[in-house]
């Protein structure tokens, strides 16, 4: 399975990266910003997505709404990634159409497992 | 020596510290007193004729003149609460009552004003509301401050434990876990401390709902099932078939009974006795946790839902908690109107007690 991985601190997605390859099932794609993410997801259609909400520039919520209005993008599932726990964040962005909401710390090891069921349903 | 009220009441005034306006029933100023010429910056001479909107600024919302119409003609007084423009052209808060006064044939005669300014009352209102959006919005920022490096250390440790980045000497795998394990531990402190910051802000935003206490029982104790396998606990759960649903936030009660079994599965020796009671009495539910652990001091029986507060003996140092858990716990449950409480005696093991209000 695709995977797009959108975070802007370089440990993280190297972490998560690892992860996702050690556990065999996922080809891993990585970008740094939101604006990088857009441009990846349009031209190789992943079958998931990981967004960090707090980047600069272009933070988690207006990536999304960038994905949601391309065509080619909106039917990709997306999961959020926050350290914010609130769950009101949690919410605003599952009404935002994400499919999930993961908050840091996450343990990289259950990432896998959580992205397969999440693609899956 | 008789009493010359008219006197007095000239004093009063003319010395007033609160501004005095009078008017006509047309509104024009007829007399205002030195506090009220200081707090408009007019004069005596320039406010007297003019209209008493000479020092009205455009900011008061129309239905606080609508209000205050109506209710001077319904029954003759009315008190608010009005944004002035003084004479140098800033802007300034009042806290004014309007009387209206009736001559013998029942028509108005004048309108009485008295003012109070409360300009800076207003302004430090609108300090506190600002220092608690800043309140919110550092606890957010150190939130994400602390939890992305914490992700790190974690990912790190996990995947170099799961073999990751190859097979790990016995030594070197011991070591990895002792710093899995108290980044964990450190993982733990920062939640603790955030909730408590969360509490302490004002921000605990209880979703209430009629809760069933023997759901979220069942869920907390299944979350401890590791740490009571390794005990060797087998927690008892005594509920009643019929117990009413509770007003309640089940993730946030989840939270205290999860603290309170961890509490008691830590103190209590391999094999002893951990169990959860529920019962009715009123309009009141009463949950306990109890345990045949080592129990706690008489003299730490009050303090121990303090901040950071640790009996101080061998168990606490080894167990590695927060020493915020309970102070948590005390704040969750005052937050949904009930109490927290504890028995106990050393060696004999303790109960702890708490309320939640019945749903209706």
């Amino acid at each position: 399975m695709r995977v797009l991985l959108i975070e802007d601190d370089p440990d993280i997605l190297k972490l998560a990266s690892m992860a996702l390859r050690f556990d065999g099932r996922f080809e891993v794609l990585q970008a740094a910003s939101g604006k990088e993410g857009l441009l990846i997801a349009q031209r190789e259609s992943p079958e998931i997505i990981v967004l960090d909400v707090m980047m600069p520039e272009m933070d988690g919520y207006e990536t999304l709404q960038h994905l949601k209005a391309d065509p080619k993008t909106r039917g990709i599932p997306v999961v959020f990634l926050s350290a914010r726990a609130h769950e009101q964040e949690a919410q605003r962005g599952l009404d935002m159409g994400a499919v999930g909401y993961l908050t840091k710390p996450f343990d990289p090891m259950q990432l896998p497992a959580t992205l397969w069921e999440l693609a899956l349903r | 020596m008789p009493v010359d009220l008219v006197e007095i009441l000239r004093n009063v005034y003319e010395q007033s510290l609160d501004g005095i306006v009078i008017s006509d029933p047309q509104t024009v100023i007829i007399d205002v007193n030195a506090a009220y010429c200081e707090m408009t910056g007019y004069s005596r001479e320039e406010l007297i004729g003019q209209r008493t909107n000479v020092i009205r600024s455009g900011a008061t919302p129309r239905e606080t003149f609508t209000d205050m119409w109506q209710q001077l003609s319904a029954q003759g007084k009315w008190v608010g609460e009005l944004i002035n423009r003084h004479k140098d052209g800033t802007l300034w808060w009042s806290y004014i009552s309007i009387t209206r006064i009736v001559g013998a044939d029942g028509q108005v005669v004048a309108y009485v004003g008295l003012s109070r300014d409360i300009t800076e009352r207003r302004r430090m209102e609108e300090q506190l509301r600002a220092m608690d959006r800043m309140k919110s919005e550092f606890i957010a920022t150190v939130s994400h401050e602390l939890r992305t490096p914490m992700t790190a250390i974690k990912g790190s440790l996990g995947l170099a434990l799961a073999g990751a980045a190859g097979s790990l000497a016995s030594d070197l795998r011991e070591l990895l876990t002792i710093a899995m394990n108290n980044s964990d531990r450190l993982i733990r402190l920062i939640n603790d401390i955030l909730d408590l910051s969360r509490i302490e802000a004002g921000k605990l935003n209880l979703r209430l709902s009629p809760t069933d206490l023997a759901a979220v029982t069942l869920r907390s104790v299944a979350e401890l099932d590791a740490l009571a396998a390794q005990k060797q606990i087998a927690v008892q759960l005594r509920l009643p078939e019929h117990l009413p649903a509770a007003l309640a936030d089940a993730d946030r009660i989840g939270q205290v009974l999860v603290n309170l079994l961890s509490n008691a599965l830590k103190f209590t020796d391999a094999g002893g006795q951990v169990g959860v009671n529920a019962e009715r009495t009123g309009n009141w539910i009463t949950m306990q946790v109890s345990d045949s652990g080592i129990g706690i001091p008489r003299e730490h029986l009050k303090a121990i839902f303090e901040r950071f507060h640790r009996v101080d003996n061998a168990a606490s140092r080894r167990t590695g908690g927060t020493g915020l858990g309970l102070a948590i716990c005390q704040a969750i449950v005052a937050e949904h109107g009930g109490r927290i409480w504890v028995e106990s005696q050393p060696g004999k093991g303790s109960i702890f007690s708490f309320t939640l209000p019945v749903a209706r």
